[in-house]
């Protein structure tokens, strides 16, 4: 299988793409449909996720291994999900509102990777383009990374100060994704890359 | 850049047109314009050994370099 060209690795990964995009678009609208009709129903309150970081006290659980001689054992940095029905007005402005955020942020990486591959298929992948799309792709994957551990901090103070919770104690500690952060910093030494091989392409196009 | 290429002048005294010039070297009409006017940033040995097979003539005769000369 060749590299770049119709029939190469890059076309089967943008018809594979091209799937995932339009299955993003489905479950987008099939959520924003579940939205409307949830915030309709009234009763039926919408269901609200929010990821939680916490700490189980240690009265709560005891893990031990004799064998080993490990007499206690303590779960750190544990983080789940808290599902529940809400009326709240305000919270659910905001589940929504970051929801549509990170649904629309996603299908816009989705959107340029798409892009790319589709220059990659058709032979030319150096252009100032692909550069800028990298550059976009890889300060969004920051942005995300930060705006994320920023709100799941903000969530976790709102946790504290609503709910009421035996055996756990909800932590608002910063712990942002280094791999996620390391691939944005990738993507944009990748898209410096691409730069320069669109200048040399460029330079190469004129050279007789 | 100071470097220009004197091609039309050398094609006008071999009585050569491009279309012509551009089968017998092998390069395309297209590449061919490019450096024609002036808007090439490079040559290829190879290229330049074709047009001055040619065009029977140097090297020399093709280039010139005029300080301060600047592209159109």
């Amino acid at each position: 299988m060749t590299t770049i060209g119709r029939t190469s690795l890059a076309a089967t990964l943008k018809v594979a793409l091209d799937v995932v995009w339009w299955l993003m678009i489905v479950l987008a609208a099939l959520y924003v449909l579940e939205a409307m009709v949830g915030l309709r129903d009234g009763p039926a309150a919408p269901r609200v996720n929010l990821v939680a970081p916490f700490e189980l006290m240690e009265s709560a659980y005891r893990i031990g291994a004799a064998e080993l001689g490990v007499e206690s054992v303590q779960f750190e940095a544990v983080s789940g999900t808290l599902t529940f029905h809400t009326t709240s007005a305000t919270l659910l402005v905001m589940w929504f509102a970051i929801s549509f955020a990170v649904i629309g942020t996603t299908l816009w990486i989705v959107l340029m990777l798409r892009r790319i591959l589709g220059t990659l298929v058709a032979g030319a992948p150096f252009t100032r383009a692909n550069a800028s799309r990298l550059q976009v792709i890889g300060a969004l994957v920051l942005a995300l990374e930060v705006t994320r551990t920023v709100l799941i901090s903000a969530q976790s103070l709102y946790l504290q100060s609503r709910f009421t919770a035996d055996g756990v104690r909800f932590v608002t500690a910063l712990r942002p994704n280094l791999g996620v952060l390391l691939l944005g910093f990738l993507l944009l030494v990748i898209a410096e890359v691409f730069r320069q091989g669109a200048a040399m392409r460029e330079e190469q196009a004129l050279t007789v | 850049m100071p470097i220009v290429v004197r091609l039309d002048r050398v094609m006008l005294e071999r009585k050569i047109s491009l279309t012509e010039l551009a089968d017998r070297v092998g390069i395309t009409l297209a590449n061919l314009s490019i450096l024609k006017t002036n808007k090439a940033r490079a040559v290829r040995f190879s290229t330049l050994d074709a047009l001055c097979r040619e065009l029977h003539c140097q090297p020399g005769d093709l280039l010139d370099y005029t300080e301060g000369h600047e592209e159109t």
